[in-house]
């Protein structure tokens, strides 16, 4: 009993610990909860720009100034302890935890995840109160080792200051992120009228037409393999190797020379001629000379496709060879963009390389996949995203801060302590 | 193709880090050890030649086959471990780093048909090899950092707490935590580029970022509490799991079922 009286009085007495700070966040939670639920699970509303980055400013701006106020204040000072950062890198954490083991957004939904608010994390009370908690922190801690600036706390305030930049800007700037899509058919007319995930449309400032949707392929391999085991066969570093016209090999006794490859083809009576039908395949002929007897024989060979059988050749019960069906090497849209102005470009869409114009960035994102390389639309991707160059600059000094702890490890924090 | 010298190179290299390792760890004189360290050059030269001559050969960038971004993965591996070493002075990551290195040298010889074949479209990209590199050491150094741990808490058991092995351990996880960071800078950067978007909380996303608070833990309660050192040992211990977790484990989780990271499948 006494010993309950004791720890009560020195509970939330300044300076604040362990503890108090772990009971806030408990808090945090909680009230969080009962917002949502108030709220019937409909989650915050994110806002857009202007008023995100004029929330941006605001937060910036009373976080420097509320310091330099009040450093003295207790509450400041605990706000930039470190109890205070464990606690709310703690919360930061669980909610993460909640993003990591909860399926977001689903269709059907327990009643009791979608009035917490834990289902739809990114537009909750929780990630609100959380990353509010965190960055206030993290805002003050960078103020009390700023204000006297010292040469030593660089590494420091590149770390934090990157972290906080980061996480402000990401999360006021998803109510400015718009992730649309756009459905081109080859040979349509101009589309400008994209759609995000609820589908609803937007216009863009430029209209797009699909020219060509393209899957480049690498060469076909020759597969040499076992029928009877159904195995591979490889001949070290000489086996699975891409095709081409003066291609030659040789296996065991055997010397197979291509003599003819047809990266598109079809059969025609006996062989295969060029083709640009739909579900064209690679095929190649092949020369087959026995080393032994000198005997040669020659046919032709291919990976098959839709309404293409594959072939192949038996040089003896145990060893047939084939081709591999090829492999992608680039998937890209050609399209003809036009502005507002009626200027015409044709531009190129590529995986991994995006196409930037109008503060817009142009993705291949998508395509029919039952028809691969003959697909007859193609999906891209329209992001704007005009908090980047915040986000980036946060990415830049929290890179320069990871360099820092690198080089000097635990060291360069020791003068404090 | 150059290919074919390719086993040629990997010799040489091998030959001359297998030299330098065991010079530097037999020897105590700080000359013969930078005898050790030329040689380990030297192989992380000829290495380099290498990949630039096939460069030259293939006309582009070597980075399109599995096989090619191995070579990668070896050259830089064997490079951070040597400033690393030179740095720090830690001759079993001096070791790990190289056999890694070794390692992906020799599956390139030894299973030729893997370099074969061929990376798909979207890890055609030149974040790839330096995000799997800083996390592969970003892994290797945080788990080496748990084990540390788990053994201080055994040791602690008998009432001693060996102060240097907990320094030694909060030096590793700096240069594992700064590792992580960098991991999910570039991976960031590239998801951007990929996929549209640096962040989309996406499971295997949002688990690395877990990890990455848990460590960010540690080293916060280090630094207030220098002298707890069983809790710090906990945590520490605690936060392997989750990178275990992160690892492998979360293609198990009903979260998982939506990941974004697979193209055009
Ligand atoms: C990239 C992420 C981070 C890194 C690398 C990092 C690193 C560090 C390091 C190394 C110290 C010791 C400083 C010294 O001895 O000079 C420190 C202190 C501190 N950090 Fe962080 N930190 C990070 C994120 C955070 C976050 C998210 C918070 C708050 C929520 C935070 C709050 C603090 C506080 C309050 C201190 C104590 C400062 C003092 O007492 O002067 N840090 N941090």
């Amino acid at each position: 009993m006494d010993q309950n009286i004791s720890k009560n009085r020195t509970l939330w007495k300044f300076p604040w610990n362990y503890k108090e700070s772990f009971i806030v966040v408990l808090d945090l939670i909680v009230l969080s909860f009962i917002l949502e639920a108030l709220f019937q699970g409909e989650g915050i509303k994110l806002p857009s720009l202007p008023y995100s980055i004029i929330s941006f400013m605001i937060l910036l701006f009373l976080t420097i100034s509320l310091f330099l106020l009040f450093r003295t204040n207790k509450i400041i000072q605990w706000l930039s302890s470190v109890p205070a950062a464990m606690a709310s890198i703690t919360l930061y954490a669980i909610v993460s935890l909640f993003m990591g083991i909860i399926p977001q957004n689903p269709v059907e939904e327990h009643i009791l995840l979608k009035l917490t608010g834990i289902s739809h994390i990114g537009s909750s009370w929780l990630i609100l109160f959380s990353s509010f908690f965190l960055l206030t922190v993290v805002g003050f801690t960078i103020c009390k080792r700023m204000f006297p600036f010292k040469k030593r706390n660089i590494g420091f305030l590149m770390n934090h200051a990157g972290i906080w930049i980061i996480i402000a800007s990401a999360s006021l700037g998803t109510g400015d992120l718009q992730r649309l899509r756009i459905q081109l058919y080859e040979g349509k007319e101009f589309n400008n009228v994209a759609i995000d995930d609820n589908k609803q449309m937007y216009k863009l400032p430029f209209s797009l037409q699909l020219v060509d949707f393209e899957i480049e392929e690498y060469n076909p391999k020759l597969l040499i393999f076992n029928p009877i085991t159904n195995s591979f066969i490889h001949q070290t570093g000489k086996s699975f190797q891409m095709i081409d016209n003066n291609f030659s090999i040789t296996i065991s006794n055997f010397r197979i020379d291509v003599i003819e490859f047809i990266k598109y083809a079809k059969p025609h009576e006996t062989y295969f001629i060029q083709s640009d039908m739909l579900g064209a395949v690679p095929a190649a002929k092949i020369t087959i000379t026995d080393l032994n007897s000198n005997n040669a024989t020659s046919g032709w060979i291919t990976s098959g496709g839709f309404g293409i059988e594959p072939t192949l050749i038996n040089l003896s019960p145990e060893l047939s060879i084939s081709l591999a069906a090829p492999e992608p090497k680039e998937y890209s849209s050609l399209l003809v963009i036009k502005d507002a102005q009626n200027n015409m470009d044709t531009i190129s869409v590529i995986v991994n390389k995006p196409y930037s114009v109008d503060g817009y960035n142009l993705y291949q994102m998508s395509y029919n996949d039952k028809m691969g390389k003959w697909s007859d639309y193609s999906i891209i991707e329209v992001i704007s995203d005009p908090w980047l160059p915040i986000v980036y600059f946060g990415f830049l000094l929290l890179f320069i801060g990871s360099i820092f702890m690198l080089w000097w490890g635990r060291k360069i924090y020791d003068v404090e302590s | 193709m150059n290919w074919i010298n390719f086993p040629t190179y990997v010799a040489a290299t091998l030959i001359l880090w297998v030299i330098g390792i065991i010079i530097i760890s037999i020897t105590k004189s700080p000359k013969a050890k930078k005898t050790g360290l030329i040689s380990m050059g030297f192989g992380i030269l000829i290495l380099l030649a290498f990949i630039v001559i096939l460069w030259i050969n293939l006309d582009r960038p070597p980075m399109r086959t599995l096989g090619e971004t191995r070579l990668w993965y070896s050259l830089f591996l064997s490079i951070l471990g040597f400033l690393i070493y030179i740095r720090w002075r830690y001759l079993w990551f001096l070791g790990y780093s190289f056999f890694m290195a070794a390692l992906f040298l020799f599956i390139n010889v030894l299973k030729p048909e893997t370099y074969e074949k061929t990376l798909m479209p979207a890890l055609q990209s030149i974040w790839f090899v330096p995000h799997v590199i800083v996390y592969i050491l970003a892994y290797a150094l945080l788990g080496m950092s748990s084990l540390v741990a788990l053994y201080g808490i055994y040791r602690s058991r008998k009432k001693v707490i060996d102060k240097t092995l907990v320094s030694i351990t909060d030096n590793i996880v700096y240069i594992g935590f700064a590792f992580l960071t960098l991991g999910l800078i570039f991976g960031a950067v590239w998801a951007k580029e990929a996929w549209g978007h640096y962040w989309t909380w996406d499971p295997k996303e949002t688990w690395a970022l877990l990890t990455w608070l848990i460590y960010m833990l540690y080293i916060h309660f280090r630094h207030h509490r220098p002298n707890k050192i069983k809790p710090a040992m906990w945590i520490l211990a605690f936060s392997f799991v989750v990178l275990l977790i992160c690892w492998f484990g979360i293609n198990y989780l009903p979260s998982a079922q939506n990941s974004v990271h697979v193209y055009g499948s």
